[in-house]
């Protein structure tokens, strides 16, 4: 059977944290130091990529050791150790993920300020074209192509993903990362 | 705190022995719990004076089967759920899916095909509270237990465990009252614990919170 370079160093990492996670289940200290600061940098790894914000990020992890630390005794010692430490980190990303959107979601935003623009005529476009254009010029070549796939055409994400041939995740990622360009540079 | 300062914490926590808390020792745990709530049902209340009767028509039986069935598949799928690496498996919470579209069914079946039968002891409140007095003792030790694991699905894991304890109620009363199978059952021993379920569905997330 052939496995890769990666898969060999990957299974040879889960191998080792395997054996470290035994050891401080018997009440080694030092391998369960040495388990800890492994298992922050594999999960600042995997967080970094669905949390931009480095505080943020920095949070969840402390979490993940927190959460790390206080379920291991459902550890089974002859289990691998990754899939295990993976199902942790991913229930605590979307754990905060949620308790971020429904913040947002939940926030107050005063009108007192705007009210003056919400008398204004609606039925003049705020925004011309050509602001739009200039606009999504701060957007990366493959963030303009998602944004018009998905507004422009009105695809919705699966259609997407095949026009552009692209994974959903994929398109996703790059959608939620143009929102994130765009509000930076209307809220300048 | 630097995640330094955590590590370093937690490692000062962490100087004793841990055991595991392996899915073998907390089945085999599950299952004296669930023994002993029903001798102890047994025991108070003593075995209904019909069994021998009952034990011959296939609607009790169906019945009994299959709420012990969704019992042990809900008790399966509790366990299943309850630890970080094995809650992604699909094929427990299609196993409790599947005892329980069994057990409504069985339930639909007996209440639609037994003959109507007069003068037939009314199930009233008083079974739904025995139920809930045999569900006690293993509702009580699944709380406890559970919040020592570690769901990464807390809903569906409430779900399962209140299904469990609630089945578990069901089938001890089905042991010990002589009542026959009436509409009355669906009122005070099915939706009552379908009911129930549903509550440890939407109190899940904060109960088993970790």
């Amino acid at each position: 059977m052939y496995f890769s370079i990666k898969e060999q160093r990957v299974s040879a990492i889960s191998d080792m944290l395997q054996q470290k996670m035994q050891a401080a289940l018997g009440g080694d200290e030092r391998a369960y130091t040495a388990l800890l600061e492994a298992t922050s940098q594999i999960a600042r790894r995997m967080i970094v990529r669905k949390i931009s914000n480095p505080d943020a990020a920095e949070d969840v992890v402390q979490e993940v050791l927190l959460a790390v630390h206080k379920a291991r005794r459902t550890y089974e010692p002859r289990r691998p150790f990754m899939p295990w430490l993976a199902s942790i980190v991913h229930y605590k990303v979307n754990d905060w993920l949620r308790k971020h959107y429904s913040n947002r979601s939940a926030a107050h935003v005063p009108i007192d300020d705007v009210l003056h623009f919400l008398c204004e005529d609606v039925t003049e476009p705020d925004h011309s074209h050509e602001f739009i254009q200039e606009v999504m010029q701060h957007l990366t070549e493959g963030q303009k192509t998602v944004i018009e796939a998905m507004y422009g055409r009105e695809l919705s994400v699966a259609e997407t993903a095949q026009a552009l041939q692209m994974s959903e995740s994929a398109v996703k990622v790059t959608a939620h990362r143009a929102y994130k360009k765009l509000r930076e540079v209307l809220g300048a | 705190m630097k995640t330094q300062e955590l590590i370093a914490s937690l490692t000062k926590q962490a100087n004793r022995p841990v055991v595991p808390l392996t899915m073998r020792r907390v089945g085999v745990e599950s299952g004296v719990i669930a023994l002993l709530a029903l001798a102890m049902n047994l025991a108070i209340s003593g075995l209904r004076p019909d069994w021998q009767a009952r034990i011959a028509e296939p609607a009790f039986v169906t019945d009994v089967i299959s709420v012990a069935l969704l019992a042990l598949c809900a008790g399966i799928c509790t366990f299943g759920l309850a630890y970080p690496d094995r809650a992604h498996r699909r094929w427990p919470v299609v196993l409790f899916w599947c005892a329980f579209a069994l057990q409504v069914m069985a339930a639909v079946w007996t209440l639609w095909f037994m003959p109507p039968v007069n003068d037939a002891p009314a199930h009233t409140i008083e079974c739904l509270s025995c139920i809930v007095m045999v569900a006690l003792l293993p509702s009580g030790w699944l709380w406890w237990r559970l919040r020592q694991l570690a769901s990464v699905r807390p809903a569906q894991m409430a779900l399962c465990a209140t299904t469990m304890a609630l089945a578990l109620g069901c089938l001890g009363v089905r042991m010990v009252e002589d009542h026959v199978a009436t509409a009355g059952m669906l009122s005070w021993h099915y939706l009552p614990l379908w009911g129930f379920a549903a509550l440890g569905w939407v109190s899940g997330k904060r109960l088993f919170r970790w």
